[in-house]
């Protein structure tokens, strides 16, 4: 199906963050290998409601109880789900860049819509982790970084180790330290 | 009820600000709590009663009207009791709101306590007060009474505290004392480091609190100001959208392009003997538009009458209205961008709308604001501009900038191609648009093909109207159509700073750089950059945010001392939330 090694060649789990500050810029990294498969079971999941409508659509509208045609509508967002699924989600890991640079957290990520954002350390407020329950099952956790921003006011990087993840938060809140009162 | 507390835990990470419900209950007239020295708390005007009756009475219309109905059917005891029963209920609820309301002053926060059932008691000290803002209605000027709003950075809807009805006087005063306050909380914070930043004024600290008026307008400029309001323009296109469905059941033969053209000519050849339609336009149509132009016009006159922009101490002040007075406070540090907008009628003249962007603001409310901005000038023209930006930006020198067209060396521009990228992203969303019309009607499909070369210009027109300049730590963004628009940040302001690309943009090199600050309505989007040119202003920009908060002294925005380290919180098991689509 998936060539699971492709992607960037660090991984991130490997080597343990840095805690002191002074450490200056690090090298970009990507997320871990396993988001894909956490990805992959999200767009799946997406199919869920789709699915259930279409079928029950058609078997109550569209075909009156033809019970084959009911399963083929149903089983149509599974397939798109499925293709992407398949197609998304490594272009999407391969274009997952984060780096601590000295004054700043650098997200670059996107693949049809790049977005490459710079947050000030000067500007973050506070840093959570968090992880869902699939998220724990896949051994995988996310930071979010929140700034005073007016719209775009918490940035996330999903798909870390969880270890990582907590590296991570610890070093982006000591790196904040006070923040600007507005 | 959202059980929000203001509370300025300074160590804390933001979203504690859902502070623990103090258990400050019972008795208000008794020591509040332990520690805290006993604080005389004070009670609304007496009036308030009988306000929040009128507001529980209007908000319980239906009800009454409900009651009032079903005593038609069970006879007409029913009315009285049902009606009767509603008001001494409305009435009980506002005696119990009023004695259950106090508010004092603390020796550092302003304390507040409401509720009769859930109490809630809201601690907002000084220092983290955002505005404070007196407000009058016009049965509230009448009688010689006001509110008084307090706000926080609370990224809200509502004012934190509103204190509805004080008397007018008691109201300006407890204003006045607030800001006092809060300056005094602020001063004695910034004080170590304030040597350096006050060149022009004197001791931040006992900086009496003398008023500048720094602009008014006067009645003739807001008439201009409700004559060029866009309201005019969706009226007409509802009027138009009305008249072209009476026009298709009555007169099917007319020709609607024709009209849409606007070439009286045509209307009249199409008219031909359709006196009906020549009369309904004459009699019913004019006199609807020239009314809801006066109506502009008055609505305009009514909001904004005597606008007078002041600078008292740090604060800016805005006070207008003809019935209901609005006076709304916003402390310049907050201030984090300001824009101008020039709508499609105000632009022939030269003309705009300024506003100011601050941190997390429910806005001085009146109308005059929504989200963080708030009105600063409701006319302005565009050339004066520039005298207003060191008002807010004291640090700005951004003359020779705004005077300079658009296509000076002082401006960094989309590329040229972007032109092209705009008008295929508009040509796909014309084409789609009449996809959708050809489905109902495919007779028009070759009709709507003129409008094509139109979107077209529009597209010439964005792409070089399109600008983006850093000058003097200030970014200046200037973008639009036919309307135009200018916003005015200052770098050390700024929050996140973003290049985005979409697929269309790749396809031509080109990039969106996104300036966020705080404050709904303070981004600035730069679309259209060269990559290149949009990743090295990122650079640029991060690169001279400020490291350490020392370094923002040297502005008007004081550097406050509250290095305190920040904790995280804790791992926080949150509901799944699935990854986005494609």
């Amino acid at each position: 199906m998936i060539d699971e090694t492709e992607g960037p060649p660090e991984a991130p789990s490997e080597q343990p963050l840095e805690p002191s500050p002074a450490a200056g810029r690090d090298e970009p990294r990507g997320l871990a290998p396993r988001v894909r498969t956490w990805w992959r079971i999200g767009i799946l999941l997406n199919a869920l409601v789709p699915s259930a409508v279409l079928g029950a659509a058609s078997w109550f509208a569209a075909f009156r109880g033809d019970w084959r045609a009911a399963t083929g509508a149903a089983l149509v967002p599974w397939l798109v789900a499925a293709i992407v699924a398949v197609r998304v989600p490594g272009r999407r890991y391969a274009a997952w860049r984060y780096q601590v640079t000295s004054d700043a957290l650098r997200l670059d990520r996107g693949v049809m819509f790049r977005q490459e954002s710079v947050v000030p350390f000067t500007r973050i407020q506070h840093v959570d982790t968090e992880q869902g329950p699939l998220e724990r099952m896949l051994g995988l956790s996310r930071v979010t970084v929140h700034t005073a921003s007016g719209t775009s006011s918490s940035l996330t990087i999903p798909g870390l180790a969880p270890a990582d993840a907590e590296a991570l938060r610890e070093r982006l809140a000591q790196l904040a330290g006070a923040v600007e009162p507005l | 009820m959202p059980r929000r507390c203001a509370s300025g835990s300074r160590n804390s990470p933001a979203r504690s600000n859902r502070c623990d419900e103090p258990a400050v209950t019972g008795h208000d007239e008794g020591p509040a709590s332990g520690a805290a020295p006993a604080v005389e708390m004070q009670r609304l005007h007496g009036a308030s009663i009988l306000f929040h009756w009128f507001a529980l009475l209007r908000s319980g219309l239906f009800p009454l009207v409900l009651v009032a109905l079903q005593s038609r059917t069970r006879g007409g005891d029913w009315l009285l009791y049902g009606v009767g029963g509603l008001l001494v209920l409305f009435a009980a609820g506002s005696i119990a709101r009023f004695l259950f309301t106090r508010y004092g002053l603390g020796p550092d926060a302003f304390l507040f306590r409401s509720g009769v059932f859930a109490r809630q008691s809201r601690v907002i000290p000084y220092d983290r007060i955002q505005s404070v803002n007196v407000r009058q209605s016009a049965l509230q000027r009448l009688l010689r009474m006001g509110e008084l709003h307090v706000e926080t950075a609370t990224q809200g809807s509502a004012a934190e505290v509103v204190l509805r009805v004080l008397r007018w006087r008691d109201a300006q005063s407890l204003r006045e004392h607030l800001v006092a306050e809060r300056r005094g909380a602020l001063g004695a914070r910034e004080a170590p480091a304030s040597d350096a930043t006050q060149g022009a004024a004197g001791a931040p600290v006992e900086e009496a609190a003398e008023s500048t008026v720094i602009a008014t307008v006067d009645v003739e400029q807001l008439m201009v100001a409700g004559a060029t309001s866009n309201n005019v323009g969706v009226l007409l296109a509802v009027l138009f959208s009305g008249f072209d469905r009476l026009r298709s059941s009555f007169f099917a033969e007319l020709d609607f392009t024709g009209l849409l053209a606007g070439s009286l000519v045509s209307v009249t050849d199409a008219i031909g003997a359709s006196w009906a339609l020549a009369l309904l336009v004459l009699l019913v149509i004019v006199p609807l538009v020239v009314a809801s132009w006066m109506v502009s016009v008055a609505g305009s006159v009514v909001r904004y009458h005597g606008f007078t922009l002041e600078r008292v101490g740090r604060d800016l002040r805005r006070s207008h209205g003809l019935f209901s007075r609005v006076q709304a406070s916003v402390p310049l540090r907050r201030a984090q961008a300001l824009r101008f907008h020039q709508s499609v009628l105000r632009r022939p003249f030269g003309l705009g709308e300024l506003r100011l962007v601050s941190a997390g603001s429910a806005g001085g409310g009146g109308g005059a604001s929504s989200g963080g901005l708030q009105v600063l000038l409701p006319i302005l023209r565009r050339d004066e501009v520039s005298r207003f930006v060191p008002v807010v930006f004291p640090d700005a020198s951004l003359d020779t900038l705004l005077a300079a067209p658009i296509d000076d060396a002082a401006w960094t521009r989309p590329k040229p191609v972007a032109a092209v990228r705009i008008a295929l992203a508009s040509t796909v969303r014309v084409l789609l648009v009449v996809a959708l019309v050809a489905a109902v009607w495919p007779e028009w499909l070759g009709r709507v093909a003129w409008l094509l070369p139109l979107v077209w210009g529009l597209a010439w027109m964005r792409r070089r109207a399109r600008g983006i300049a850093v000058v003097d730590g200030h970014v200046v963004v200037r973008e639009g159509g036919l309307a135009r628009t200018m916003v005015i940040l200052p770098e050390r302001k700024l929050q996140l700073i973003e290049v985005r690309q979409g697929p269309l943009q790749r396809l031509f090199g080109v990039a969106t750089l996104r300036l966020t600050t705080a404050g709904l309505g303070g981004d600035a989007d730069m679309v259209d950059l060269a990559l290149a040119e949009a990743r090295s202003l990122q650079d640029d920009l991060t690169a001279r945010l400020p490291r350490t908060l020392r370094h923002v002294s040297a502005s008007n925005v004081s550097a406050s001392h509250a290095s305190v380290p920040r904790v995280s919180g804790p791992v926080s098991l949150h509901r799944e939330v699935l990854p986005d689509g494609v």
